[in-house]
Order: structure tokens, then sequence, then C-alpha cells
């Protein structure tokens, strides 16, 4: 797969080199490409890869081709592969694949594999060369759901309507599947705490038991299966130019399942040296049904060259076998400002509570965790310089309070620390 | 005299505004092929037009096509689409990497675009001047 994407990786960089201008036609066909680098490093906690060392395992590269087969048909394929620490690891992948039929403003329709309109920016956030920050903001654009959220295997109903002196309003009503990675951190990390878990719910609750030495733990498979997923995003944009708001909710019933194995081990009551252990195996399975709702509000405001936005999120989680919910909700301000060709300013706020009802992480800490991972709160400002069309170049810094968004496998050997500091930088080309 | 000279200078700058503003206001005109069968289009849907939003107008297939820089296009942007060059650019590129559609065809001078329009059926552009515009007609925009 790695040289897959080496492949992939020359290819977009000939096509660069050869390309005049923005994008090329061969019969018909336009070619579109990026290819971005980044780096990661953080003063504690890994976040998103092994940034306490310094991470370059921080790449995007696509490319893609459209051609207009009839006046209203048109199909397109995106390839597209990353690297963001334990994420995606450069396996290529379609991105997006479509028929797009458009019949009227107000009502068109799309078939294939589509990216997923939820809140402003999700759709497109594999595309550095489109914001001034790095990273989105975390509390709504959650990078380990992103291999999850990305884009949907099924049918599109998508349209405008024009109200006059009031504005328009865009409407997008997706339906399909997804199709999960059981590597994707989203999937293994909590496969993965659960097995940490039930092998410490073992030990302790046979540490008293005479002869008894220790639990290890044998991963084995997990997946997600996603039934269905219905999206649904409504943008108005209202007569202040430049000025628009928006709701997107999405709703998938998963079905969350693996198994494991324990392996206990008591010493031989007939081995009076005491040498000798006694091994017993349990496999384990599990099945959970999860259903997932989330809403996104949003508002943007583009006045010259200034754009604010904020966005809030609640994502409500049900299991249906332990019948336990939880909501996570998060929110962000943020503000960019193009202060010439070259150069642009952004900085946002962004704040992430893993538990609604638990803002201050007070509960986490019976559970053996911090309350501080009941949270986080960044404080981001970036900057950005095109040094001309095709190459674009960003640094940003990240004061962050709390690690509800780090990664329980990444930081399985230090212990997390409340308060952090994150560095990116990034560039990237486009033709 | 101080109070003359400075009532002439001001004179001379409302004439210079004047000025000014006159040659703005001309140097976008909107051209379309010669039968597309309408010669006024609402501003809004010029807009529309060029972001993608409306494909037909009045039964008509509408092709867009753009120059890719320079002070009409920027003028073209500022007047009709509300956005500056960078924005207008950064809109296409959503488009285009999201899988929504295709930027309008951008020709670097305008006798390339004017030569399209012209052999285009439905093609609506811009230039600054209509001299050697042969084979379009004008469009002239209303509120």
């Amino acid at each position: 797969m790695r040289n897959k994407f080496k492949y992939l990786t020359i290819t977009v960089s000939l096509l660069f080199v050869f390309c005049s201008g923005f994008g090329q036609e061969y019969f018909g066909i336009g070619i579109n490409g990026f290819a971005s680098q980044g780096y990661l490093r953080s003063t504690e906690n890994n976040y998103l890869g092994k940034s306490k060392d310094g991470s370059f395992e921080f790449n995007e590269v696509g490319i893609n081709f459209q051609k207009n087969l009839t006046e209203n048909l048109r199909v397109g394929l995106q390839l597209f592969a990353r690297d963001l620490g334990s994420q995606g690891n450069d396996e290529v992948i379609i991105d997006w694949a479509l028929l797009d039929y458009k019949w009227r403003s107000f009502l068109n329709v799309r078939v294939g594999k589509i990216k997923l309109p939820i809140g402003l920016y999700n759709e497109e956030r594999d595309i550095d060369l489109l914001r001034t920050s790095i990273l989105l903001p975390q509390s709504v654009y959650n990078e380990p759901q992103r291999e999850v959220l990305s884009a949907l295997e099924g049918m599109s109903l998508y349209g405008s309507f024009d109200m006059k002196k009031f504005g328009s309003i865009d409407y997008n009503i997706l339906v399909g599947s997804i199709s999960t990675n059981p590597e994707a951190p989203f999937i293994k990390d909590p496969y993965l705490s659960n097995v940490d878990s039930a092998a410490s719910l073992a030990t302790s609750g046979l540490s008293a038991v005479p002869g008894f030495v220790d639990v290890n733990s044998l991963t084995g498979n997990s997946k997600v299966d996603v039934n269905h997923l219905i999206v649904l995003q409504l943008v108005y944009n209202t007569p202040l130019e430049g000025f628009k708001i928006g709701g997107s909710y999405y709703e998938t019933d998963l079905e969350f399942s693996g198994d494991f194995a324990l392996v206990t081990n008591f010493t031989n009551p007939a081995d009076p040296s005491g040498t000798s252990i006694i091994s017993s195996i349990s496999k384990i399975s599990f099945f959970n049904e999860i259903t997932l709702r989330s809403g996104v509000v949003s508002m943007e405001y583009i006045w010259k060259d200034l754009t604010l936005s904020a966005e809030a999120m609640l994502q409500a989680w049900w299991v249906e076998n332990i019948r336990r919910d939880n909501e996570v909700a998060g929110f962000y301000l943020s503000a960019s400002y193009q202060f010439n060709d070259k150069f642009a300013f952004g900085a946002y706020y962004s704040v992430l509570y893993e538990d609604l009802g638990n803002k201050d992480g007070s509960n986490l800490v019976a559970l053996g965790r911090n309350d501080f991972e009941g949270f986080q709160k960044d404080f981001a400002i970036t900057g950005r310089y095109d040094v001309n069309e095709y190459l674009v170049i960003k640094a940003e810094v990240h004061i962050i309070n709390g690690t509800a968004d780090v990664s329980y496998v990444d930081n399985l050997v230090n212990p997390l620390k409340e308060d952090w500091v994150l560095f990116a930088l990034k560039t990237t080309i486009s033709f | 005299m101080m109070n003359i000279k400075l009532k002439n200078l001001y004179i001379v700058c409302i004439l210079m505004l004047g000025c000014f503003i006159s040659a703005t206001s001309q140097e976008v005109i909107l051209i379309a092929h010669k039968d597309i069968g309408f010669d006024t289009i609402k501003s809004k849907d010029v807009k529309y037009i060029f972001l993608g939003k409306i494909r037909k107008l009045k039964g008509v297939k509408i092709n867009p096509v753009t120059i890719k820089s320079g002070d009409v296009h920027d003028r073209f942007l500022d007047l009709y689409i509300k956005r500056n060059s960078r924005q207008y650019s950064k809109f296409w590129k959503k488009i285009l990497f999201t899988g929504k559609g295709k930027p309008p065809k951008s020709f670097k001078t305008e006798a390339e675009l004017i030569k399209y329009v012209a052999s285009t059926p439905g093609a609506i552009g811009y230039i600054s001047k209509l001299d050697k515009a042969e084979g379009v007609i004008q469009l002239k925009a209303k509120d």
C-alpha cells in the first residue's frame, strides 16, 4: 500500500510540474490535485501521532478526474491518501466517486461515494489550501472520527431555493452507508481500552485467590458496521452579503463487535518449587448496538477580507446492550483576516466536553482517570503565507488545557498532562 | 487667493472622481453568444450563474466563462459576485476538490474569451471594451 501511495505522490508531483496553470484538461477530463506535508510537535502528550518527539506523519495527497458526460450529467472521482499518526497510514482510498445529475437549481441528485456535509467545513477538511488554520477546531471536526465521517456510499438530493430579497436556502439530504477500517483509531482505540479494562477487572477480582499470578490479554478482531446513515443540511444565505447560518444533522446505527482472550495464570499447587504455572484461556466476544445522533449549528460571516465563524456540536451516543447514553458537546469561535495577497492570520478558541453532563470531568476520578480528560480547551493562532497560486506555507500554535481528545493508545507509557502546547507546520501544493 | 485655489482644487478633484467612476463603471461589459435570445440580465442571475447555482436562464443552457486574472476580472467579481479574486478562486477550488462540480472555463486574454463566446451557444463572459468583440452581443445588467 505504501507503494501505491508513492505512485500517487509521484503522479501528483509530475502533473504539478507539467501543469502551466490551475488544473488541466485532457479529452474533456479535468485533472486537479494537491499534496501537503506537515509536522507536529507537542510539549506534553502525544496528539495525533507521536508528537512529543516531533512527527512528520502528517500528509495528504489527492488527485481528481472529472468529465461532463452530457449537459446535465457529470462523473468524477478523487483518489486520496493521508497519514496522521496511526490514522490513514497513506493507504490510497477513493475519497469520492460519483455521478451528478443536475436537473433544476432546486433539485439535483448525486449517487456514489459522496462527501458528508456536516457543519460548514467537513466536506473540505482534506484540502488544507482552502482554510487559514492547519487543524480545524477539534471540538466540531474531530480528527479520529474523520475516517468514519468523511463520505458515505449512497445518494444525495440537493438544491437551492432563491427567496428573492430574502436570500436563498441550500439543502442537502444524503442516505447511505459507510465502509469502516477496523484499524482506524476511532474503532481500534475503544477496542483496546475495552480489552485493558477487562484484564484489569479480572486481575482485581482474582488478586485475593491463592496462587494467582496475573492476567494477560490477547487481542483479536474488532469491527464497526454502519447499517445506515442519514445526513441533512440546511444553509440560509441571508440578504446580508457574506452572512450565512446553517444546521446539519446526522443519525446512524452502528454495530461494534469484536473478540479478545484473557490468559489467567496460577502457580501449580502440585509443584512445591512454585515455578510451574497453570494457565487458562478465556475467549471473550462482545457485540454492541450503538445509535449515534449529532447536530451542528453554524454561522459564517465574510466581510471583505475578514471571515468570522462559529459552530456548536452535540453528539448523542446510545449503547443499546448496556442501556447507557452519553452526550459529547463542543463549540468554537474563529476569526481570520487576509492582510494582502500573501499573508493571512487566523485564531480560534475551541472547547470540547467528553460528557456534557460532567463538564469538569469530576466523575472520571472515580474511574481512575484524570478529571482533565473530560474536556479540551484549545486556543490556536495561525499564520498563512501564499508563496504563489500553487504553494501555501502555514505555521500554527495551540495552547491547550485538558486531554479529552488525546488518544489513549498513543499515551500508554507517559502520564497525561493537563496543560500543553502543540506546534504545527504545513505546506501544500495544488494544481 | 487661497480660497480660489482650494475651490479650483475641489472642482478638479470632483471632475477626476467623476471620470474615475465613469471609467470604472464602463470597465466591465457583459457579452453573450449572439443567439442567446435575450439582451438584459438580472445582476443576481449573473452572480448565480458564475457561482454555478443557475445552469439555465430563460430556457437557455448557460455556459459561463471567465478571464484568469487582471483588472476586468477583479472589477467583474467586485460588481457582480461580491467577492475578490482570491475568494472566488477558493470558492471554486472547494467545489472542485469536494466533487461538487467544475469551475467555469477561463481564458488568459479577452481575445480568447471573445472567440470562445462567439462560437459557443449559451456562452456568457465579460470584457473591458466592446470594440473588437465580433460575433457576440452585449448584455445589459439590471438590478
